[in-house]
């Protein structure tokens, strides 16, 4: 999909648009979406096949279903040497500073970087650090490294133990930062690395059914996941992720790794009328879920199912018209 | 009550100033005497040679205070009252012996000599002490304000203690503080506080050891009870009140006794009317009534009203169903404990243990009524009413229970427990109220409740008794909660246990993965609800739990257990009781297993019996048990066998049934370092085994497969982890065989009741071997078995819709929804999908909705919606 189509769409579906429609237009924009995958010293074999795993399955998604192109793909390992095709270079500090301050001074507001991290984490020096070949990067080195990316969306996720300090260490205005744990105190090994990458690299994670996985769906995924882990095996939890990007999730609502899913309609008055038809609808389904709790559920979906059956209607309508119908 | 009780001290004290506090002062400690000395020797429990030894100083200096008081305390401790009672007029005018006499008169039962002697000793030295028991005295006779008067007056000196108090005013003024805090519970702080100072003070003073691990025992605190029980008994192997004590200990803490306390204790005293009245209670466990009766008679020697023996005669008789000798008991020990709750307490206790709870809460209420702050009896009320399901009364009591006594575990954490109620949801099925914890409640309803019923109409049916609905049924996914509900303490070692018409078991999550079938114990507990309302709660435990596990394996090949190795080894090894008296093996067991292998045993006796007589003998049989009969009589009765011949035809039975079996093993016994022994199967079977792992870590894979399969040739049904099947499976698996390897997985799985993964595994191995029926079997076993996991609810979910098998898709797939699982919209949009191939369209339309609601925009859900709405077109 290209970018004016959706600004196109977002114009025809007008203000009364819910967020949850709205927001993927907004956030591809344009720019370059630029992926750095680091992984740090895994400290067994077992570990390091999973790392090298998921690093993989981000680098097949990224450079297909995302579109990004491979050059902006960058995988940094333990041992560079295993997958030399895709893997750029050893994760040691240097490298890691060298790659991130580089895009972190090039990139403009349009584009947006991705850095994700499957490291062990430590908080025994007084700072949190991330595990890496050589001296460990810290997270204050990261906020350094990252400093000039002040224009650029920045998301950071760090899937690993000890995690949690790097939200505060990181945060600001065009930031997200995704963490396994809440604190550096929670130093077990993390369960939730898997389940992010398994929600942002198949439908797993797509709980709205857009075609598309926000930053948001894949961190609620992992989320939901490790915590039926836990509650499954009657266990005590030993990670909460958090999210921080200063809109309480609104910013990695937006945010997606791939670009908006199925083919674009073209800018017709029928569609256009199809489209303001669905907005209207999604605005008197907005209105009815608002009076939700007041109601039986039979009698919400008595009122639901013909709005329901009117969106589902008018996203047929556009399918005929040979474009894509996701919002 | 402030008020009296500021001026009663006010007055107490002026009272101790004029008589007490001048023996306080002057009673420091004497030098401690010689090895040799009778004091010494009684404090290490030689009692016949301090006999001696003080009988020897009497006669070379009549006026030893000392002397004398150790003979009276030997020769009461050996139950010689009489004897004592021959010296007393020799011996009273001493002042250091009118306790000891006094208490010698007491255990004769003589309570109005008893009470002179008493007071004659409040003005010697062991005036507080005497004080104490006077009060003691007193509330038996049912003068409770005046005791409490004097034992507060006695507790009120604390305040004036000094460095040379002595050991034994520091134990009076502790014991009375104990005993106010029946009713004062922040009393047994300074009682114990008390306690210890007099414990430093003469540490030979092992009575007061004892006193005070009774004191802990009574406040549930096991393990200070131990700790100081150990003590004593260490200083003093033959302390009888650590003795007596310790027996309690043990059984409170479901102990098999080390050394025997009880025995030591009637060896000592062979009328002990405390140890003798204990050992009785034993028997009434092993509901084996009128051997109790005798027991308890044998502690009526000294004191033919002695309380203890004829509480204990009247719980063998109430729960023998003899009302009238009841009444006669209990009458004896009311006249003896005026307004006392004590034997309504003892009688509802046992009555509970043997399952008679709609008794024990009959009895526990009488025993409210005649002592209202009797923090046990109300107790008992409570835990017995929320047995019987009255959740709102047990919540009152409890509650009334707590503020009395805040150191009954048992009430506290059973309030704690009624708190966590409100998390839980409460589902109605016909004959049912299930109970579960909110967050399980849908997933696990989805099975429990049709099990429930199937137990309900397939149980009810077999032995024409249908018990009163609801049924009340509650889960807990957290053993703990589990075990508390069950006896008020956590750590029980059971999976499930019935009420009556009351069931609680463990839900899948509170054990680990694979440990246990759940709905085996749902049905199991429910085969129990049957017997025991059949009964009137007459069944004895053998025969209810035997039933209970034959019923298991009636309902599901799998379920149950079964023959294994462990059981044939420990029978035919002589570690089992044969039928007529296999009740010893549940209430009494001898080594660790006994237990779990007895359930097993028994419900091969069932079997036999069936065998014999049909369902119509087991259902003549539990009449008979209402109708009050024992279980000699209705074995006679209904099938001819005395105990003896039971014992034998069982025996030829179970030996014939599983010959090849029996071949297969013998008994190997091992002792671990506690000294307890366990049961090991050896002989061939095991032979076939240790060859078998042998040569599978030397990868020598034929070797192990002529191993294995002589293993399972020995013993067909021994599928548990290290069986034949496992070393056919590796071995199979080693050797790329996957057919024979599936063959032997395909038996573990249908052997082991709890073989989760062997399922998973095995659906797998049948899927790729392109038989769906067989995976979608095995992935039905496993959900059964652990319905919480998602992800194997989303494998059975498709196999069961890829095969057209509706009704299993659609639980499985409302399992799914119900696991909450990150991606709802799906998982309602499958459900749809399912309910479409079941062609139930109502329910489709609603779960698309429902998915849309989640996802508006959720192309394939528009396209259901749609379809469903245009009849003719749905997929």
């Amino acid at each position: 999909m290209n970018a004016w189509m959706v600004r196109t769409s977002v114009a025809l579906m007008g203000a009364g648009m819910s967020a949850l429609c709205a927001a993927p237009a907004a956030a591809q924009s344009g720019g370059n979406t630029h992926l750095v995958v680091i992984a740090g010293v895994s400290g067994e074999p077992r570990i390091a096949e999973s790392w090298t795993g998921l690093s993989m399955a981000l680098w097949t998604a990224a450079t297909t279903r995302f579109g990004i192109p491979a050059s902006h793909v960058t995988l940094l390992a333990e041992d560079s040497t295993r997958d030399p095709a895709h893997v750029a270079g050893r994760s040691t500090k240097a490298t890691v500073e060298r790659i991130l301050g580089a895009l972190a001074r090039s990139l403009t507001a349009e584009d947006r970087l991705v850095v994700v991290l499957f490291a062990h984490g430590s908080a025994l020096t007084g700072s949190t650090t991330v595990n890496l070949p050589g001296p460990d990067m810290s997270d204050a080195d990261f906020r350094r490294v990252l400093a000039p990316a002040t224009t650029p969306m920045v998301a950071f996720i760090h899937t690993g133990s000890a995690s949690g300090d790097f939200a505060a260490a990181l945060a600001g205005p065009r930031r997200i930062v995704i963490t396994a744990t809440k604190s550096a105190r929670e130093q077990n090994e993390t369960l939730f690395p898997g389940y992010f990458v398994r929600a942002l690299t198949t439908e797993a994670g797509d709980t709205d059914k857009d075609g598309r996985v926000s930053l948001l769906e894949a961190f609620t995924y992992a989320t939901h996941e490790v915590e039926q882990v836990f509650t499954q095996g009657n266990r005590l939890p030993s990670e909460h992720a958090q999210l921080a990007d200063g809109a309480d999730g609104g910013r990695a609502r937006e945010f997606f790794l791939a670009s908006a899913g199925g083919a674009s309609v073209a800018a017709t008055p029928a569609s256009a009328a199809l489209l303001r038809e669905r907005a209207e609808v999604q605005a008197s389904v907005d209105a009815l879920r608002a009076r939700k709790t007041d109601m039986s559920e039979e009698a919400y979906q008595r009122a639901l199912e013909p709005l329901m059956v009117r969106l589902a209607e008018a996203s047929r309508a556009l399918r005929a018209l040979g474009g894509g119908t996701k919002p | 009550m402030s008020a009296p009780f500021s001026v009663l001290s006010t007055r107490a004290i002026v009272t101790l100033i004029s008589c007490s506090i001048v023996p306080l002062w002057l009673r420091a400690q004497a030098a401690p005497p010689a090895n040799t000395t009778a004091v010494a020797l009684y404090a290490r429990g030689d009692y016949a040679e301090a006999i001696r030894t003080a009988e020897a100083a009497l006669a070379a200096n009549p006026s030893s205070g000392e002397n004398a008081a150790v003979l009276v305390r030997a020769l009461t401790d050996l139950g010689h009252l009489d004897d004592v009672a021959h010296r007393a007029d020799a011996l009273r005018p001493l002042s250091a012996t009118a306790l000891p006499i006094a208490y010698a008169l007491l255990g004769l039962g003589r309570l109005d000599d008893a009470d002179g002697a008493l007071r004659l000793a409040e003005r010697g030295p062991d005036s507080l002490r005497a004080r104490v028991e006077r009060a003691r005295l007193q509330r038996g006779r049912g003068a409770i304000d005046s005791a409490t008067s004097s034992l507060r007056r006695v507790a009120a000196l604390a305040v004036l203690v000094t460095p040379t108090t002595s050991a034994t005013d520091l134990g009076a003024m502790a014991y009375a503080n104990r005993l106010l805090g029946r009713e004062e519970p922040a009393r047994l702080r300074d009682a114990l506080r008390l306690y210890d100072a007099a414990i430093a003070r003469d540490t030979r003073r092992h009575d007061l050891r004892a006193e005070l691990g009774a004191m802990f025992l009574e406040k549930f605190n096991y393990v200070d009870a131990r700790r100081t029980l150990d003590a004593a008994l260490a200083a003093n192997p033959r302390e009888p009140r650590a003795l007596l004590a310790t027996a309690r200990l043990d059984a409170a803490e479901g102990r098999r006794p080390r050394g025997d306390p009880l025995a030591r204790l009637l060896a000592l005293d062979p009328a002990h009317p405390e140890g003798r009245a204990f050992a009785a209670r034993k028997l009434i466990d092993a509901e084996r009534y009128a051997d109790a009766e005798a027991e308890a008679r044998r502690g009526l020697v000294h004191d033919s009203a002695a309380p203890a023996p004829w509480v204990a005669i009247a719980a063998a008789r109430y729960l023998a169903g003899d009302s009238v000798g009841y009444r006669d008991a209990i009458a004896r020990v009311h006249k003896r404990l005026v307004r006392s709750a004590s034997a309504e307490v003892e009688i509802a206790e046992v009555a509970a243990r043997v399952r008679l709870y709609r008794e024990a809460a009959r009895v526990a209420r009488a025993g409210v009524a005649r002592d209202p702050r009797d923090a046990r009896a109300l107790a008992l009320l409570g835990i017995n009413a929320l047995r019987l399901g009255d959740v709102d009364t047990a919540r009152a009591v409890l509650t009334r229970a707590f503020a009395l006594d805040p150191f009954d575990v048992w009430v506290k954490n059973t309030l704690d427990l009624l708190d966590t109620f409100t998390g839980y949801a409460t589902l109605r099925t016909e004959h049912f109220t299930l109970v579960m914890e909110k967050g399980d409640a849908e997933v696990l309803a989805l099975y429990a409740g049709p099990l429930a019923e199937e137990a309900y109409e397939s149980l009810s049916a077999r032995y024409g008794y249908r018990p009163p609905a609801p049924v009340r049924a509650e889960f807990f996914r957290s053993h703990a909660d589990f075990s508390v509900r069950a006896v008020g303490l956590s750590g029980l070692g059971a999976l499930g246990v019935a009420f009556g018409s009351v069931i609680a078991l463990d839900t899948p999550p509170a054990r680990d993965r694979g440990e246990f079938h759940w709905g085996a114990v749902l049905w199991h507990e429910f085969a129990h609800v049957i017997t025991l309302g059949m009964t009137n709660n007459r069944v004895p435990r053998w025969v209810s739990e035997g039933l209970s596990v034959y019923e298991e394996r009636r309902a599901r090949p799998a379920w149950g257990g079964g023959i294994t190795p462990t059981l044939v080894a420990a029978y035919k090894g002589g570690r089992l009781h044969p039928p007529s008296s296999l009740n010893d093996g549940f209430v009494h067991p001898r080594y660790g297993e006994e237990v779990v292998l007895s359930y097993a045993l028994a419900a091969y006796v069932f079997e036999m019996l069936e065998d014999r007589k049909g369902a119509a003998g087991l259902r003549a049989l539990l009449n008979g048990y209402r109708d009050g009969y024992g279980t000699t009589q209705l074995m006679v009765r209904t099938y001819g066998l005395a105990p003896a011949q039971l014992d034998s035809t069982f025996d030829a039975w179970l030996r014939a049934k599983f010959a090849r079996e029996f071949a297969a093993v013998e008994l190997r016994s091992t002792v671990s370092g506690s000294g307890d022994t366990s049961v090991e199967a050896g002989g061939p079977l095991r032979a076939a085994l240790v060859d078998a792992a042998r040569a599978q870590q030397a990868k020598q894979w034929d070797q192990v497969i002529a191993s294995a399969t002589r293993a399972v040739a020995l013993f067909p049904a021994h599928a548990d982890g290290g069986s034949g099947y496992h070393y056919l499976i590796a071995a199979h698996t080693a050797l790329g065989d996957r057919a024979k390897a599936t063959q032997a997985l395909q038996r573990i799985a249908m052997l082991n009741e709890s073989a989760v993964d062997e399922n998973i595994a095995l659906a797998g191995m049948l899927t790729a071997a392109h038989d769906s029926a067989g995976a979608l079997a095995a992935l039905e076993r496993a959900a059964w078995i652990t319905p919480f996991d998602a992800a194997l609810q989303t494998q059975l979910s498709n196999v069961a819709a890829a095969r057209g098998a509706n009704a299993v898709a659609i639980r499985a797939r409302r399992a799914v929804v119900a696991l909450a699982p990150a991606d709802r919209a799906g998982a309602f949009f499958k459900l749809a999908q399912a309910y479409v191939a079941a062609r139930d369209t109502v329910a489709a339309r609603r779960e698309v909705l429902r998915a849309l609601d989640l996802a508006p925009n959720f192309e394939a859900a528009q396209e259901l919606l749609l379809a469903l709405r245009s009849p003719g077109r749905v997929p």
